[in-house]
């Protein structure tokens, strides 16, 4: 076999497998920004995610059980907590031909996470990570549920005197 | 390359396959053997002679769950003439399968398991739908495939013209039962 056709078959494995690769992690939504700075005062960070042009994810509380609802679950430093993230109002997304009305999340999807810190906790700054769990659809088909994992740095302020 | 602008002409012209697709053979189904709920194997090869609609599923996709009752009102209406359903569900375990579509939708057909989704993924047409990952599946999809085992309609996903009664299925199906 020549030298030329070995490196064209070594370079479309490589492609090939790139292509694999990537397909099997593509994501439709990321994390676009979040927000730095703590205050112990209003402890609350909020997160902004947005949803690929095109695509819909279904709502943190679908109206059909069977439906796979978007969760974000953190881990936190110690002492650090969350309630229960806020998801902003779902968009109705009605299925034709029938009397289902899908509850979806499309766009910009701003979370806020509101935080309970303990008195131990000294100011400064800090890693937190994250996964965002969600089901997305397009107009042709419906994707496996995925898991879109994510790291922030934070920086809980000093209490001001 | 010639195959592949066709197909890209045929999407852009006409948005998903369906009866109205003009070719209307889709080739050979694949071979394939699935587990049912009982454990039974399902070879499709046991089918030949009938006609066989197919739907892939998972018990998360809204649009399966919105067509899971007409299918199975078809597979009623259908069954003195020939017809069979056949349902394959995409990497799920049997008891969540069981519980929320079987026993939810009352099916009275085979739901077979496709635990790691190749079976589903080999109906996935390579020239027609490029860009189709290669770990996904056409969920909420019908297929149709005739006595001599060949597909004559597959319908993908539209969910601005979601179509729930499967009426562009019966209709093909009717068509070509009358042509018999």
């Amino acid at each position: 076999m020549n030298s030329s056709l070995q490196i064209s078959r070594v370079l479309l494995f490589l492609l090939v497998s790139t292509s694999l690769l990537r397909a099997q992690t593509r994501q439709w939504v990321r994390v676009i920004d979040a927000s730095r700075e703590i205050n112990r005062a209003k402890a609350e960070i909020l997160l902004e995610f947005e949803v690929e042009a095109g695509y819909h994810i279904q709502s943190h509380r679908p109206e059909d059980p069977l439906l796979i609802p978007t969760e974000l679950i953190f881990q936190w430093p110690e002492g650090i907590a969350n309630s229960p993230p806020v998801f902003p109002p779902a968009e109705p997304f009605p299925l034709l031909g029938t009397e289902t009305v899908l509850q979806v999340y499309s766009g910009l999807l701003p979370v806020r996470v509101p935080l309970q810190i303990e008195a131990g906790v000294i100011a400064g700054e800090y890693a937190v990570s994250g996964i965002l769990t969600y089901q997305a659809c397009d107009d042709w088909k419906c994707y496996f549920p995925r898991e879109l994992p994510f790291t922030m740095g934070i920086r809980l302020k000093a209490d001001i005197p | 390359m010639k195959k592949w602008i066709f197909a890209l002409g045929l999407l852009l012209a006409s948005g998903p396959l369906s009866a109205q697709d003009p070719v209307g053979d889709y080739g050979e189904v694949p071979a394939f053997v699935l587990n049912d709920l009982n454990g039974q194997a399902v070879d499709i090869e046991g089918y030949d002679g009938s006609y066989v609609v197919i739907h892939i599923a998972a018990t998360w996709c809204p649009f399966c769950n919105a067509e899971a009752p007409y299918l199975q009102q078809l597979s009623q209406e259908y069954a003195e003439k020939n017809v069979k359903v056949l349902l394959i569900d995409v990497k799920e375990p049997p008891e969540l399968v069981r519980e929320k579509l079987q026993d939810k939708f009352g099916f009275t057909f085979p739901v077979l398991l496709d635990r790691d989704g190749t079976v589903a993924a080999s109906f996935a047409p390579e020239d027609v739908l490029p860009d189709l990952a290669r770990d996904e599946v056409m969920l909420a999809s019908n297929l149709l495939v005739d006595p001599e085992g060949r597909i004559r309609f597959m319908s993908l996903l539209d969910s601005r013209n979601f179509d729930a009664k499967l009426i562009a299925l019966k209709a093909r199906l009717d068509e070509l039962l009358a042509s018999n």
